[in-house]
């Protein structure tokens, strides 16, 4: 990985970001954010309508197609944005955990928030009547938030990798 | 009180010298600053896209706006909470900071941009009017699309704010102070916990290293290494026959030269971590390759991972700043704790892109606690 990501960094592209990195880089990094913005607020609302706490003159259909086509552009957005800070910084991203800890955040939420989509659609009647009620189902809503809460402070610690000590990878010579 | 006084003040709080003493305490408060904040934007843009008529159009405007706005109100209470701990800590830098400015005045904007609505397409009796139609009427449709263009604003400005304060890499490096491991062992950290002086603005020496000759090597060889070899003997503990003897200075002249030479160091960090500085010349051979790593070697390394460069070089800085207090108090306690600190910088340094093949070098590395690679 240390390889690949020394070879990235002399790539074009990346040395293009990296001669503009003055602008480039906070610009890219606050497109990321919009992203996130857009994330966090899609799946709270939908967080919040299996909870009943807000949007319940919709039904969990209606609020998912209202928030689901979001969550798909802004997680477009965040690939695209994350791919070319990689590209510009390679070294400082991928030879941290924090960056692969997070990566595995994203994954796990990706594949739960599709299920959890997937399944409404399927199943909508079985979802208003009998799941929103049970507690599981409420503990998981709960703990989406807090991976995507966690997706967010590990994407910040990226820049403070040696906070891991031994088991950053930044910190092996 | 003027200004400058004040900001100082605020510098100087148990809370925010804290926070610089911490690895953990500023990252903390980052990462809260940008979850609330991005609970504020995606909730705001949520109503902003039914003003415009872009989204939800099926629901009532009124309705989204209560259960959503008090979301919104408590997510940035804490952003705003976070961000003014943040601002603590370096208030001054901050404050003189456009981005930063930009960034208030913007988010002041904003507010005006809701008062302005909430006064006129968003008063109640005028609310009644449009709040089951798929859209805003026209006050409502400018306020909403202005509201989204200032949020974003706000948050390109904010971003800006770390890369044009201390620098980026100044900013986003950790303090010297503990990490992980540190925390698991509950040791206090392998280097003494060392004030993070205020941002040095980049001075004008970094601007020629492309057409400068001088190299790292150079800039080692006639300033670091003397003034640190200066330092390294000004404070010692020394166990011979006679007992144990502290060594320190005395005089207001020897604390001078002390202070001179910690002087040396600190304006030596722009200086090494200036942009196109070459680590040393081709000429320059290693007389012992097996252990040390060729200049361009050294070359290779440098530019792969300057960020981290620049990071280990502020450590010396900080190592350096933090022994300026000592002297400053006359504390030789506290200086032999900053002459370790930079002792350390040194060494982990030269272990990361001198000589990184010296396996014995790490071991005593290690050992000592010096290594935070």
């Amino acid at each position: 990985m240390n390889n690949f990501a020394e070879w990235l960094s002399t790539t074009f592209p990346s040395v293009f970001i990296q001669t503009h990195e003055g602008w480039m880089i906070p610009v890219i990094q606050s497109l990321h954010i919009v992203g996130i913005g857009i994330i966090v607020g899609s799946t709270l609302m939908m967080a919040l309508r299996v909870l009943g706490w807000v949007g319940t003159d919709q039904t969990l259909l209606q609020n998912q197609k209202r928030f689901g086509p979001w969550l798909t552009i802004a997680l477009c957005l965040l690939l695209a944005s994350g791919g070319l800070l990689i590209v510009a910084e390679p070294v400082r991203e991928l030879v941290t955990l924090s960056f692969w800890l997070k990566m595995a955040f994203v994954v796990t939420l990706t594949v739960l928030v599709t299920a959890f989509q997937a399944s409404v659609k399927r199943h909508e009647q079985r979802w208003e009547q009998t799941l929103v009620k049970r507690k599981s189902v409420r503990l998981g809503v709960l703990l989406t938030f807090v991976i995507l809460m966690c997706i967010i402070v590990l994407g910040r610690l990226i820049a403070y990798d040696h906070i891991w000590g031994h088991l950053s990878p930044a910190t092996k010579a | 009180m003027d200004i400058s006084a004040w900001l100082k003040s605020l510098e100087d709080t148990g809370f925010a010298t804290g926070v610089r003493h911490s690895l953990y305490l500023f990252p903390f408060l980052e990462s809260v600053h940008v979850m609330a904040l991005s609970v504020v934007f995606g909730t705001v843009m949520v109503v902003d896209l039914r003003m415009l008529g872009l989204a939800s159009i099926r629901r009532p405007f009124t309705r989204m706006a209560t259960e959503l706005l008090k979301i919104t109100w408590g997510a940035f209470a804490v952003a705003a909470l976070t961000g003014a701990m943040m601002f603590m800590t370096n208030a001054r830098v901050y404050a003189a900071n456009t981005s930063f400015r930009v960034k208030m005045l913007l988010l002041v904007l904003a507010a005006i941009n809701m008062a302005v609505f909430h006064l006129t397409a968003g008063k109640p009796e005028a609310v009644r009017r449009w709040d089951t139609a798929p859209s805003g009427p026209g006050p409502a449709k400018a306020a909403g699309a202005l509201s989204l263009i200032l949020w974003v604003a706000i948050i390109v400005a904010g971003r800006v704010i770390g890369f044009t304060t201390t620098g980026k890499e100044a900013k986003e490096a950790p303090p010297p102070a503990q990490n992980f491991d540190d925390f698991l062992s509950g040791a206090p950290g392998d280097s003494a916990p060392v004030p993070a002086p205020a941002a040095t603005p980049q001075s004008d020496s970094t601007a020629n290293a492309k057409t400068s000759d001088l190299t790292i090597k150079i800039i080692m060889d006639t300033m670091v290494d003397p003034s640190g070899d200066f330092l390294f003997e000004s404070v010692a503990d020394i166990s011979d026959d006679r007992g144990v003897t502290h060594k320190a200075p005395r005089t207001a002249q020897e604390w001078d030269a002390v202070r001179h030479h910690l002087q040396v160091l600190i304006d030596a960090q722009p200086l090494l971590i200036a942009p196109g500085r070459r680590a040393a010349n081709p000429t320059d051979r290693s007389a012992n390759p097996a252990v040390e790593n060729q200049p361009e070697e050294v070359q290779k390394l440098l530019d792969a991972q300057h960020a981290d460069f620049v990071q280990r070089a502020d450590r010396l800085r900080q190592a350096a700043a933090s022994g300026l207090k000592a002297v400053d108090a006359q504390d030789k306690d506290a200086l032999l704790v900053s002459i370790t600190a930079i002792d350390k910088a040194c060494e982990s340094c030269h272990l990361h892109y001198w000589y990184p093949k010296d396996k014995r070098a790490h071991q005593a590395a290690k050992e000592e606690g010096g290594i935070i690679e």
